[in-house]
């Protein structure tokens, strides 16, 4: 669990800081004020800056650079954007830091050079812009400092020399020490493939039932949850091909759940998660997408109280007044949790973000502050 | 012709915190006086008394970056100590107040939230009293005569 983050030339910021967080964080302010550039951030961080999660993070936000080499076993990401002004020029630098057990990452970008190892040079990717074989090659250098971490030496992953990446990489990832589970949620909950394990994992644990319970919250007659691989009959009103299908009390066959609303599958995914990832990090852009106002309360109660058994900490933003109300209406019925959440508002004008505590939370709320 | 009741909540935002329903009426009849654009016209939310003013304060103050925040309360028999307890709030939120309020009213911004804040304490920020003496000194002065 980490307390402070502080961010230097990541993304929008020049230098920004969160202090004072708390097991479960919600992030609010207006448009464009970084909110998922902090998710990421964290993301970043807790994967000890491993380049796929900037590729991810790239992917979601539509930077990637579509363009595959011959054989199209390759796709390429430009690392620029997550530089301040998008500038991947030699000595552009970022840097990502935390008080606990994540320690800090920071990334350089500059020139190859000869006391570079051999092998570098001939992981470089080719260049497909005739202009730019000729320039001088650029490199990433990742400086990794997690506690208790021994590691001296930065690692080293060849650019293009216009500041792209390539995936897999030329030259072999570090691996991320130690491993820290994480997921980054995007608003459509779309149920990819690490989801879908996260559920086979919770099947193992046996831990459905308490998954079904806390779907009841928007759904009391909802009776199982079954992952289904391919190979149900296709074409039928109903049926199930694969994916995640729900059955209720009263029979009838399973439903799909792309059949249901929007907050299944998001209290789905947040659900499985936060019984997914102990002791690690839970990543939410706009937490209350597809929830309506009257079970707020209770997806924040699920959220608080699912991440204090598992050790996940929890950082989401939201735009959503309903979703800030709901955690008030939470905090005023069981004010034991107030310690467990604080609100941050993040403007671009200010370096630190404005913390609310459990308190400060009722009191916006009584008072009809805007926090967001 | 009828003058329009003010648009509160058209507002850019800004607010007005008193403590109870009197002052609210009364502050909302003075502004509406000065006949300031709907969008001038802050929002003027009740507090309930001194502790949810003082409540109000640090959390506005710390929500509010890019606007203005402004608080009218009474001094009653304490004005120095009232002042002092608005005071140590406000320096908590990194807003430069004063030992003593100046005569005219407290007005500056926080360096830190970058929120532009107010402070009167009624009736003229010196004497003992409540907003009722303030308006008795209205009429003395012959405001309304």
């Amino acid at each position: 669990m980490i307390s402070t983050l502080t961010l230097h030339n990541y993304r929008g910021f020049a230098e920004y800081e969160l202090r004072g967080l708390a097991r479960v964080n919600l992030l609010v302010g207006p448009n464009n004020c970084g909110k998922t550039s902090v998710l990421e951030a964290v993301e970043l961080l807790a994967s000890d800056g491993h380049p796929a999660a900037m590729m991810r993070s790239s992917r979601r936000r539509g930077e990637s650079v579509s363009h595959r080499d011959r054989g199209g076993r390759t796709t390429r990401y430009t690392v620029r954007h997550h530089f301040r002004g998008h500038d991947a020029a030699p000595h552009a630098w970022l840097s990502v830091a935390s008080d606990g057990s994540l320690g800090r990452i920071e990334m350089r970008i500059r020139h190859l050079s000869s006391q570079d190892p051999p092998a570098l040079f001939d992981a470089r990717p080719p260049e497909t812009d005739l202009a730019l074989r000729a320039s001088q090659p650029l490199v990433l250098e990742l400086h990794r400092g997690r506690r208790g971490s021994t590691r001296d030496e930065p690692h080293v992953y060849p650019l293009t020399s216009d500041g792209a990446i390539a995936w897999p990489p030329f030259s072999r990832p570090h691996r991320p020490e130690p491993f820290i589970p994480i997921r980054f949620l995007t608003a459509d909950s779309r149920f990819d493939d690490e989801l879908r394990a996260a559920w086979n994992q919770v099947e193992i644990d046996g831990g459905e039932d308490e998954i079904v319970n806390a779907m009841r919250v928007i759904a009391p007659d909802l009776r199982s949850i079954r992952l289904l691989a391919s190979g149900g009959r296709a074409g039928l009103a109903g049926s199930v091909r694969s994916g995640f299908a729900l059955g209720f009390e009263g029979g009838g066959g399973r439903t799909p759940i792309g059949s249901h609303g929007e907050g299944m599958r998001r209290l789905l995914a947040l659900a499985v998660s936060l019984t997914d990832l102990a002791g690690g990090f839970l990543l939410i852009d706009e937490i209350g997408t597809g929830l309506h106002w009257t079970v707020m309360a209770d997806m924040w109660r699920l959220v608080i109280e699912t991440s204090g058994y598992s050790g996940t900490q929890v950082l989401a933003s939201t735009h959503s007044l309903d979703c800030i109300r709901g955690l008030a209406s939470l905090l005023g019925e069981r004010p034991d949790l107030a310690d467990e959440v604080s609100v941050h508002k993040l403007e671009r004008r200010i370096r630190r973000s404005a913390r609310f505590g459990g308190e400060e939370i009722l009191a916006a709320t009584d008072l009809d502050i805007e926090l967001r | 012709m009828t003058k329009k009741s003010p648009a509160v909540g058209r507002s850019k935002g800004n607010r007005l915190y008193v403590e109870g329903t009197d002052d609210e009426n009364v502050v909302r009849h003075l502004l509406a006086r000065c006949e300031p654009a709907a969008s001038d016209f802050p929002e003027i939310q009740r507090t309930g008394g001194k502790e949810g003013m003082l409540k109000a304060m640090t959390t506005s103050i710390r929500a509010g970056t890019g606007k203005t925040v402004a608080f009218v309360l009474d001094g009653n028999d304490d004005p120095a100590g009232r002042w002092q307890a608005v005071r140590s709030r406000l320096i908590s939120v990194k807003v430069p107040a004063p030992d003593v309020i100046p005569p005219e009213g407290f007005v500056d911004r926080s360096t830190e939230y970058r929120t532009r804040v107010g402070v009167w304490l009624m009736p003229d920020n010196q004497r003992p009293g409540a907003l009722e003496a303030f308006l008795h000194d209205l009429i003395e002065g012959g405001l309304y005569r």
